[in-house]
């Protein structure tokens, strides 16, 4: 007894002088970045078959693991997931029709907890400080969006914003976030702000229709990417004469907008995805199948495309600025992400999950 | 360690023999039928000679008489069922092929829903079906628009001049399931009436293990009741000797809750409510070698789908009249000859159809010849042309040759062209993001098989060996197929090819020992069901690959003792691996899986009444299994049951 409990203290021991040393070992957090490490790939999956997914591209082996959800955690990760977010140490994984949010450790991929209480249709998760994060909502209809205010010490939803229709993708300004509320199933023509000291809506930007992503530019601008609003006849084709076209704003420091530009049709594949190059110099976006590319000195939309080819998802590598093009041949059979240098040169293609649609950096 | 197997290997052998010896005394064979006056309103299908048939039994569909067709397949292993869960949307799949691709007949009229191209099985209840069958392989000549895979068959049959009968079902157990039935009939020497009515609930709220969140749950099933009732009524008259008239009226009301898949975390709000109307008017005349038959059908289904939580509610209706005259000419003692003409007319109302309510008028002419050109070699052959609006469809040929090579073993082979029209929701829906396509070809299957039947001839009826083996080769080419175009608007379009080819086998044995009746039957089918698309925008790695929530390893094992009036049968399915995937690129295929489904029925008489006290213990084993991702089924339940016979 005595000599299994002298080993016991052992091993307690060397545990515990092991996590020191380790912990004392040079910290090389300052000179990471996120996206060192590599990236996540979200897959959607087909809408409702549970097949959702989620791919890690680790950067010094210059490969891609599939299925890192499911292989660690031995579970399905659901049904379609919208997005995903490295904050800390964690992995929020936003599976929008299970209507939860699947908190992992980005290091070792494994469960850590799952959000569900009072999330009705979730898009987007952006960290706030160690113990708070918001997370945009469709709301139930698609008509009621919101950002939910989450205490990410007990991962609980801990007050409702009222933002708008289609609460969307989110962007951190000093201590403010800036919500896109894309439309969900109705339409809405807003960039609310909202202060996430008071966790109120302070302010609100009036853009083009429906505005789905927004970037802030080396000279503290804001660019929002709209999709404009469809209209559609009875029988459900797209009715041009009553629809908006998409178009791409710059709100300037006093939160005003300061230029629109406007597509020049009207299309189904309408702009999204605004990523910024990692110098906050290059918005690169989606539109009609294509990448575009454009200069935040720019005044006019870019006539060329970046890139002719009908990606479903778009990242920006904020450690190089390579543009990486997510492609969903369909949503029953694996997709692929092609990676290309900032010149528009193809370097990697990797076969990911079902629907890729958007990376998270680590 | 030689020593410890072959103890293993005895003790194991003790036990089977034990098993088999324990039971063996007094015996009779009460599987074998009262002998009915089977009633048939069309002859199309003697001309099916050789197809590989799974015929369902009295007694298996005795013992299955609380659930559904689905149920009734799903645990006794014929074919392939894909379904959302118990009570839940239900479709058969055979040799590969689609949920679409199985025609389903009641008394030769097709069920298949104009807007779907389905007919949802787990809204048929057993307790009405006096006689089914299932064949594998498309015979779209005999059985018309669907049989691309198989066709289910299902009858009502009467007898003349036996008297008053009333007979009542009753049944419960796990999961809130209850199910009663009632029934009389009177059946003279010249006129039968027969009313049956059913109330079939259940809250089917059994447990699983919700692993779609962390840390896993047990958590109950929720919203997931299903509240049935229905009625068949049926006359015959047969004022001479060569008139019957028939009329058969089935109403049924069915309500369900639609459940989440377990994949989303939440109660679900959405209810779906069928409702449907089935008439059927028959005459048939016979005078010496010719006989006519004339059957007039109306059908009208209501499918009410509302969701409180997206304040969503959705109206589909189908109307459609089925008006068959078929001729059958006995040419000859070695020939026959049946042709008609079918015509259809269907109509659909969908909130989805954009203010349009499609119509369509099809109308079939088929004909069918079964000959003996040698004693030994029996062929038929048979053809159907339909024309839908006056547009035609494939020309669907079948061509049967058996011949019998010894006594009891005969070999024969199909080949066969079948079709199946594009349904109105292919054609006409329209909603956010979905597109129907106008123009959208009929599918076409070219299928053929070649196949064996024996039966052992044994001198004695104590004892009989029936086998039967069928190999096949299926391609179904412009497959209906809906996908996302390059703006993300599902639509649909005929580009799919699929070959499937596969082998089947059914072997039966039977045999009385004293006065226990021992009978031991074995199932089993291999499909290959592989993509053989190549067209614009196709993923190159689904090519060749096995379709999806299609298993190529599927049997059953079923024992069944008959001893003194008591009815013991236990039945082992196995469904192999189905990937989700496409490209079956899957992570988490669904993993195979063996459910086992006991059930004993045993009579007892007083007076002129007949008691027949049932159980059933369904899933002995506890398995956890899905029916497809997110749609976990019951573990171990159970259900004990009375019938009350008067005659």
């Amino acid at each position: 007894m005595k000599l299994r409990v002298s080993r016991s203290v052992m091993f307690v021991f060397i545990i515990v002088t092991a996590i020191f040393f380790q912990s004392c070992k040079d910290d090389p957090k300052p000179t990471m970045q996120q996206g060192d490490a590599g990236f996540f790939v979200v897959n959607e999956g087909g809408f409702g078959n549970s097949n959702t997914s989620i791919s890690f591209y680790d950067r010094k082996a210059n490969a891609v693991t599939n299925n890192v959800f499911t292989a660690k955690n031995n579970r399905p990760l659901g049904d379609q997931t919208q997005s995903m977010t490295v904050f800390g140490n964690n992995g929020y994984i936003v599976v929008q029709n299970s209507k939860k949010v699947e908190v992992i450790d980005a290091t070792d991929f494994s469960s850590l907890a799952t959000i569900t209480d009072g999330i009705t249709s979730p898009r987007y998760f952006i960290g706030i400080s160690t113990t708070k994060a918001y997370l945009s909502d469709w709301g139930v209809d698609g008509l009621t969006g919101t950002v939910k205010v989450i205490d990410l010490t007990t991962n609980k939803v801990t007050k409702t914003i009222a933002t708008g229709v289609g609460s969307n993708k989110m962007l951190k300004v000093g201590s403010l976030i800036y919500v896109a509320n894309a439309g969900g199933y109705g339409k809405d023509n807003t960039v609310k702000i909202i202060d996430t000291t008071t966790d109120a809506v302070i302010g609100s930007i009036t853009t083009g229709d429906n505005p789905n992503s927004l970037q802030l530019d080396k000279d503290g601008n804001i660019w929002v990417v709209a999709g404009g609003a469809l209209a559609y006849n009875v029988d459900y084709s797209v009715d041009e004469a009553n629809s908006t076209k998409g178009s791409i704003s710059k709100i300037n420091a006093s939160n005003k907008e300061a230029l629109r530009l406007t597509v020049d049709k009207v299309t189904l594949d309408s702009p999204s995805n605004l990523n910024i190059s990692p110098d906050g110099k290059t918005l690169y976006y989606i539109y009609n199948g294509a990448i575009y590319l454009m200069l935040t000195t720019a005044t006019t939309l870019p006539t060329s495309a970046f890139k002719i080819k009908n990606y479903y998802g778009l990242a920006i590598d904020p450690t190089n600025g390579d543009v990486i093009g997510c492609q969903a041949p369909n949503f029953s059979s694996a997709g692929n992400i092609d990676v290309y240098d900032a010149t528009g040169n193809l370097k990697k293609s990797f076969t990911v999950g079902i629907a890729p649609s958007g990376c998270a950096f680590k | 360690m030689l020593a410890k197997q072959l103890f293993r290997a005895s003790r194991m052998w003790l036990f089977v023999f034990t098993s088999l010896t324990s039971i063996a005394q007094q015996a009779k064979d009460s599987v074998t039928l009262l002998h009915e006056v089977v009633i048939e309103q069309s002859h199309l299908g003697n001309y099916a000679i050789s197809k590989y048939t799974l015929r369902v039994d009295s007694l298996t569909r005795a013992l299955a008489s609380g659930g559904s067709v689905a149920d009734l397949l799903r645990k006794h292993g014929f074919g392939h069922v894909r379904g959302y869960g118990p009570g839940g949307l239900a479709t058969t799949s055979f040799r590969g092929t689609g949920s679409s691709h199985t025609a389903v007949l009641w008394n030769g009229i097709n069920l298949l829903s104009p807007l779907s191209g389905q007919l949802d099985l787990s809204l048929v209840p057993v307790g009405f079906i006096d006689d089914a069958s299932i064949q594998t392989g498309g015979a779209a000549s005999l059985y018309g628009n669907g049989s691309i895979g198989g066709t289910i068959l299902l009858n009502n049959k009467a007898a003349f001049g036996e008297g008053l009968k009333l007979k009542t079902f009753s049944n419960g157990g796990s999961f809130g399931s209850y199910y009663q039935d009632v029934g009389m009939s009177w059946s003279g020497k010249k006129f039968i009436s027969s009313t049956k009515a059913f109330l079939n609930v259940a809250e089917n709220n059994f447990t699983f293990l919700n692993d779609n969140v962390f840390p896993t749950q047990i958590q109950q099933r929720q919203h997931t009741a299903t509240h049935q009732k229905g009625i068949l009524h049926q006359n015959y008259w047969q004022p001479s000797a060569n008139n019957l008239f028939t009329f058969k009226f089935w109403w049924q009301d069915n309500t369900y809750e639609v459940p989440n898949p377990t994949s989303i975390v939440g109660k679900a709000e959405a209810v779906e409510r069928n409702t449907f109307y089935r008439a059927v008017a028959g005459w048939n005349y016979t005078h010496q070698k010719f006989d006519l038959n004339y059957q007039g059908a109306f059908i009208r289904h209501d499918l009410n789908y509302s969701d409180p939580a997206s304040n969503l509610v959705s109206l589909s209706t189908f109307n459609t009249s089925i008006n068959n005259l078929e001729g059958n000419f006995v040419v000859d003692k070695n020939s026959t000859l049946t042709s008609g003409i079918n015509y259809t007319w269907e109509q659909g109302k969908v909130d989805a159809f954009a203010g349009q309510t499609p119509e369509r008028n099809r109308i079939a002419f088929f004909s069918a010849f079964k000959f003996k050109p040698a004693t030994r070699w029996e062929m038929s052959f048979a053809l159907r042309e339909e024309l839908v609006n006056t547009q035609t469809t494939p020309l669907a040929p079948t061509i049967t040759t058996k011949v019998s090579v010894a006594k009891g073993l005969h070999i024969y082979n199909t080949l066969s062209r079948n079709y199946r029209i594009a349904t109105f929701n292919d054609l006409y829906w329209k909603g956010a993001g979905a597109s129907g396509n106008a123009y959208l070809k009929p599918e076409i299957s070219i299928g053929g098989e070649v196949g064996l039947q024996f039966n052992y001839p044994f001198a004695t009826t104590r004892k009989s060996l029936t086998f039967k083996t069928a190999v096949f080769s299926n391609d179904v080419d412009n497959w209906i197929l809906w996908s996302p175009n390059a703006l993300q608007i599902w639509s649909p379009q005929n580009i799919k090819k699929v070959w499937s080819r596969g082998i089947e086998a059914q072997a039966t044995a039977h045999k009385n020992i004293r006065d226990v009746g021992l009978e031991l039957s074995f199932q089993y089918s291999f499909t290959q069901a592989t993509s053989e698309s190549i067209y614009e925008n196709a993923n190159i790695n689904e090519l060749g690959k096995q379709l999806m929530l299609t298993p190529q390893h599927e049997g059953s094992i079923t024992t069944r003792i008959i001893w003194m009036e008591l009815h013991i049968n236990l039945v082992n399915t196995y469904t192999g691996k189905q990937f989700i995937n496409s490209d079956n690129s899957d992570f988490y295929p669904m993993q195979p899986y063996i459910i086992s489904n006991f059930w004993l029925s045993k009579p007892f008489r007083i007076s002129r009444t007949i008691f027949t006290l049932t159980g059933e213990l369904n899933n002995i084993f506890n398995i956890a299994y899905q029916s497809r991702p997110g749609y976990p089924m019951p573990g171990r339940n159970f259900k004990v049951g009375v019938s009350i016979n008067f005659n």
